[in-house]
């Protein structure tokens, strides 16, 4: 049975190209969680002189980085401007050379913020 | 409203590109946060049991307004529930608590593949530095159980 989707964690710093790359192989539809990298993205000064390019927040670049790598991403927000903000991705396109400038960022295993699938073991009481 | 791209899944059925997640959202503030994402033009929920705030999700989506086949809804098997009846009673339950008659998508949380000995006995190797399986799952109907059952026909250790 091939699974529909693949969430993993995946964000300018964790690129996690290989389980990507294997998804696009086999059909498999990648979603990305932490998709900002629990936020640290918003520091990055790459991108967010990108997001002055286009009047867009370091947050929106981002998920337009996804959505333009074809990832589904569901960022979480309680806060109704970023519930707003995280929407507004659809009126711009990054070109390919900040998609690389973004892609570029990869620090691979360095990047992961959350635990490693292969290895954690927690089960709740 | 329309803007956001469908992505096309191996099994006919679409998904949002961008959706709205409510992991480490508390239950107290799910239901206000879900249905402001409703509001302003989310179609897609991503939640899990593990998260606590399934019934607060079930509640927004319910109340929205919205034809229940215009929200997509995930949530997640959690981590101890991965032997096959349990997979099912865990999945009735998270029916139960969201309140709806199907999901859109089921995924196993995560693989615990130290727990039980090694790959999913589903096709491909792809379990390897993977976060969840998907299996597509709707209630009362044979197949659905049982594809959640035979990605997870695995031993525990």
């Amino acid at each position: 049975m091939t699974p529909a989707v693949n969430q993993i964690e995946l964000h300018p710093y964790l690129l996690n190209e290989q389980v990507h790359e294997y998804g696009r192989e086999h059909g498999i539809a990648t979603e990305a969680w932490s998709p900002i990298a629990q936020g640290e993205v918003l520091d990055d000064q790459a991108i967010a002189g990108i997001g002055e390019e286009h009047g867009k927040t370091p947050a929106q670049v981002v998920l337009r980085w996804h959505v333009e790598r074809g990832n589904i991403v569901f960022p979480k927000s309680v806060t109704p401007e970023r519930i707003r903000e995280n929407f507004k991705i659809f009126d711009f396109e990054l070109d390919r050379e900040q998609i690389e400038r973004i892609d570029g960022l990869d620090r691979g295993e360095g990047g992961r913020t959350g635990p490693h699938p292969d290895k954690f073991d927690y089960v709740p009481d | 409203m329309s803007e956001v791209p469908q992505v096309e899944l191996n099994d006919g059925h679409t998904i949002p590109q961008l959706g709205f997640g409510v992991f480490q959202i508390g239950p107290e503030d799910t239901a206000d946060a879900v249905g402001q994402a409703l509001e302003v033009g989310y179609r897609h929920i991503d939640t899990a049991e593990m998260y606590g705030n399934e019934k607060q999700v079930g509640e927004a989506v319910r109340n929205s307004g919205l034809n229940r086949a215009e929200v997509f809804v995930t949530s997640k098997l959690n981590n101890g529930f991965h032997r096959p009846d349990d997979a099912r009673d865990a999945f009735d339950a998270t029916l139960g608590d969201l309140g709806l008659d199907y999901i859109d998508l089921f995924l196993i949380h995560w693989p615990l593949p130290t727990l039980y000995g090694g790959d999913f006995v589903s096709p491909g190797r792809c379990s390897r530095n993977s976060s969840a399986r998907a299996v597509r799952a709707r209630s009362g109907s044979p197949t659905s159980r049982s594809s959640i059952c035979s990605a997870l026909t695995r031993k525990p250790t």
